[in-house]
């Protein structure tokens, strides 16, 4: 579902990534983990196509990100690590903005702001405005304007930042169902625990190379995951 | 600590000009001499406009030994000047700056943070009301020989005119910052509030001549008046001439009035900073969506964002308020039996160039109209949004472009066919009085967008900054007065080798021309940058 293959990036003397390559499956969880700075907001950056990389390929679905961007954004779902969304409209506008742009028809997109608003309890606020909404209210309305068109892969950058215990539960189930009808899920997280429970396969990274990835067994052994971290991150 | 402070909100102020490179590089040779030429020419332009009505002013009250009235009227004008200038940014940058529960966390007393802020306002008191005092003092030297006291108190009162401006301001903008903080439509109040103070402005402006003349004629009267209801304005015009006396009081008026309203403030400031604006909340109620094609939707998102915000909306739809009240005002007058355009009919051929004139006008007007030149930068924080979405930058641009025509093509095309019907040139003239101005603000759309594109502005904490102040716009503004002047000298170079028709002609098909080249870098190198602009 994605491929990225030798991606590299650089700010000027410093190289953000370096050489990476990774293979998220259909049906596969893939959670990327690495300190801040590591490189991982990067990388998922160029793999939704908003950001320029300088050597390697990402291809999603087969489709060359670099050679036709258009047609891989309908295929994926981009959820930020800060949700800035527009503030000049309301929660029903953005999300009927989305559908807009992704031409849903008018009762696909009635349905399923129904269906995931009320999961993510939002209905009762979708007429506020956008700037009248907390940091947890514009995650639920970014996830819901990333899931309503029924996105084949998710990349997420932070996902349970900001969210309720309840919401971050029904995110988890969500990510599991869009693995379960053949979707992929490739998200950065700090938080260790989620990511030991919930990925299939993982990758560390650490100053923009990878130092380690496979299937969490792989990865972790009998360890848990936060002790072959710190144990990866200490080593020089 | 004080210091800190102080540095911080200069350094804020500074850096809404947006002129530092990259990653906060220090601006170029060329980029601070390009500032420093617009604000000496801003500066300039605001002086001449003062000295207009000081000078007329000024020998009359002085020939009647109303001096102290000349100063005390310059010292209205003065602070007039700093509070309207001053009103909206003093509500944000006192009550609703974003920093305000940071450094309320900090140990800092809340009176500090308030003298920081205050400081700040007083600087921009200082430099929109000190150039109207300026200009009445040196129309005062111009009349008669300063005496040495005179002097002293007038250059001491440049620093104490701004201290009580700033104090009316800081109160206004609380009153102002009260009643919006439980408005639903803000956004209309703030509009109706600046469109009257602008309304009135231009009031004042077209009947000056008569205005000052009423005063002069009624100067005695006014004088009671203004010594009666206006006791420090009248301690402040004695004051300028050379009272100690009268400098004395006024300054312990200022300071006196000054000291309570700081005091009141800074009691007050951390409930005025952190209460809560109170919102009715609206609950959804599920009904059948609107289903747009994608050009549709993003061309909604433009209109949405420009008519949510009366920033926007102000600086870069006011010229076609202008053009539409203009065009209604001369028609009115047409239609009521006067003949609006008889005063031009006095300059030898000015009726023979009128239609090219009015076509100047109309393209001047618009030019500050720069609606696409902050539009990129306005995407600020949200910019992930488009970038993220299966949809082509190029239709991204297209809406943006959409929006600059849409506000000001249908004004400018309104002016010119009542200018048409008003000056009823020949069929092939009046088609031209429509079309250049049309041709005109497809250009300045493109370029804007394209100086937009080049230098974005996308981490500006107030979007006054992205579209007041920032480098594009700035940029926009003067290349379209430019392309107005640059017509101008080339019509007058080639006077009578060409027609007006025939230059008219030629300009139009320049513009499009040009427009044409915009629209493909636009196409090319615009959509790529806008892709990938961070």
């Amino acid at each position: 579902m994605l491929r990225i293959e030798h991606l590299t990036k650089t700010y000027g003397d410093k190289k953000a990534v370096d050489d990476l390559s990774l293979h998220i499956t259909s049906g596969e969880i893939y959670g990327f983990i690495g300190h801040n700075g590591a490189g991982k907001t990067t990388t998922i950056k160029a793999c939704c196509g908003i950001l320029q990389f300088d050597a390697g390929k990402i291809y999603v679905n087969g489709t060359s990100i670099d050679e036709d961007p258009l047609a891989c954004k309908r295929q994926l779902a981009y959820l930020p690590d800060n949700p800035d969304l527009y503030e000049f409209m309301t929660g029903i506008q953005f999300l009927n903005f989305v559908a807009d742009i992704f031409a849903l028809s008018a009762q696909v997109r009635q349905d399923r702001i129904h269906e995931y608003a009320d999961l993510f309890e939002l209905t009762d606020d979708l007429a506020q405005p956008v700037s009248a909404y907390s940091h947890g209210m514009k995650q639920k309305l970014a996830i819901i304007s990333a899931l309503i068109h029924d996105p084949k892969l998710v990349v997420m950058d932070e996902p349970f930042v900001g969210l309720d215990p309840q919401a971050s539960h029904i995110l988890k189930e969500q990510m599991r169902g869009i693995c379960d009808r053949g979707g992929a899920i490739f998200f950065s997280t700090h938080v260790l625990e989620v990511a030991e429970k919930l990925c299939d396969r993982v990758a560390i990274i650490k100053d923009g190379r990878l130092i380690r990835s496979g299937t969490m067994e792989e990865v972790k052994g009998d360890e848990s995951l936060e002790s072959v971290f710190l144990e990866l991150e200490g080593e020089r | 600590m004080m210091r800190s402070l102080v540095e911080v909100q200069l350094r804020t102020m500074l850096a809404t000009l947006n002129l530092h490179g990259k990653g906060g590089a220090r601006p170029s040779r060329l980029t601070r001499l390009f500032a420093a030429i617009v604000a000496a020419y801003v500066a300039f332009a605001l002086f001449q406009l003062f000295s207009i009505t000081t000078d007329v002013l000024c020998a009359p009250l002085l020939g009647m030994g109303l001096g102290w009235l000349y100063f005390s009227l310059a010292g209205i004008m003065t602070i007039a000047i700093a509070v309207i200038s001053s009103l909206f940014m003093a509500q944000s940058m006192l009550y609703e700056a974003k920093d305000n529960e940071f450094l309320l966390s900090l140990p800092i007393p809340p009176a500090s943070i308030l003298f920081s802020r205050m400081l700040g306002l007083y600087v921009q008191n200082f430099l929109f009301g000190g150039i109207a005092w300026l200009a009445a003092v040196v129309s005062y030297g111009r009349c008669v020989t300063i005496g040495a006291l005179s002097l002293v108190f007038c250059v001491s009162l440049f620093f104490l005119l701004p201290l009580l401006s700033l104090a009316l301001t800081c109160i206004l903008a609380w009153v102002v910052a009260s009643l919006t903080s439980r408005m639903r439509s803000k956004t209309l109040f703030t509009m109706i509030l600046s469109l009257g103070f602008l309304g009135a402005y231009f009031y004042l402006f077209s009947k000056a001549d008569q205005l000052l003349q009423q005063i002069i004629i009624a100067s005695s009267s006014i004088g009671a008046s203004v010594r009666a209801a206006f006791y420090p304005l009248y301690q402040m015009g004695l004051a300028a001439g050379g009272d100690p006396l009268a400098f004395l009081i006024f300054t312990a008026i200022v300071l006196v009035l000054f000291a309570a309203i700081y005091a009141v403030l800074s009691h007050s400031f951390i409930r005025l900073a952190t209460t809560k604006k109170t919102t009715v909340k609206v609950h959804y109620r599920e009904g059948a969506l609107h289903v747009q094609s994608v050009g549709r939707a993003l061309f909604g998102k433009e209109l949405r964002r420009f008519t949510s915000s009366a920033v926007y909306m102000l600086n870069c739809g006011l010229g076609a308020l202008i053009l539409i009240g203009g065009s209604v005002f001369l028609a009115a007058e047409a239609l009521m039996g006067a003949s609006p355009l008889s005063v031009m009919e006095q300059v030898p051929d000015m009726m023979r160039y009128l239609p090219l004139v009015a076509c100047a006008i109309i393209c001047t007007v618009t030019a500050v109209d720069v609606v696409s030149a902050p539009s990129v930068s306005l995407e600020g924080n949200n910019l992930w949004v488009l970038q993220s979405l299966p949809v082509d930058s190029k239709q991204v641009l297209l809406a943006k472009l959409k929006l600059h025509l849409l506000v000001n093509t249908p004004a400018a095309v309104f002016a010119a066919v009542v200018l048409d019907i008003l000056l009823m040139p020949n069929i092939f003239m009046a088609a031209l009085m429509v079309l250049v101005p049309c041709a005109y603000i497809m250009f300045c759309g493109e370029l804007g967008l394209l100086l937009n594109l080049r230098l974005p502005n996308l981490d500006w904490t107030s979007e006054a900054v992205a579209v007041k102040q920032s480098a594009s716009v700035m940029a926009a503004v003067f290349s379209n007065f430019g392309v107005v002047a640059l017509l101008g000298v080339l019509f007058s170079v080639s006077s009578g080798l060409i027609s007006e028709e025939c230059f008219l002609l030629m300009t139009m098909s320049a513009l499009l021309v040009l427009s044409a080249v915009l629209w493909r870098v636009l196409m090319q190198w615009g959509a790529h940058r806008l892709e990938y602009l961070d």
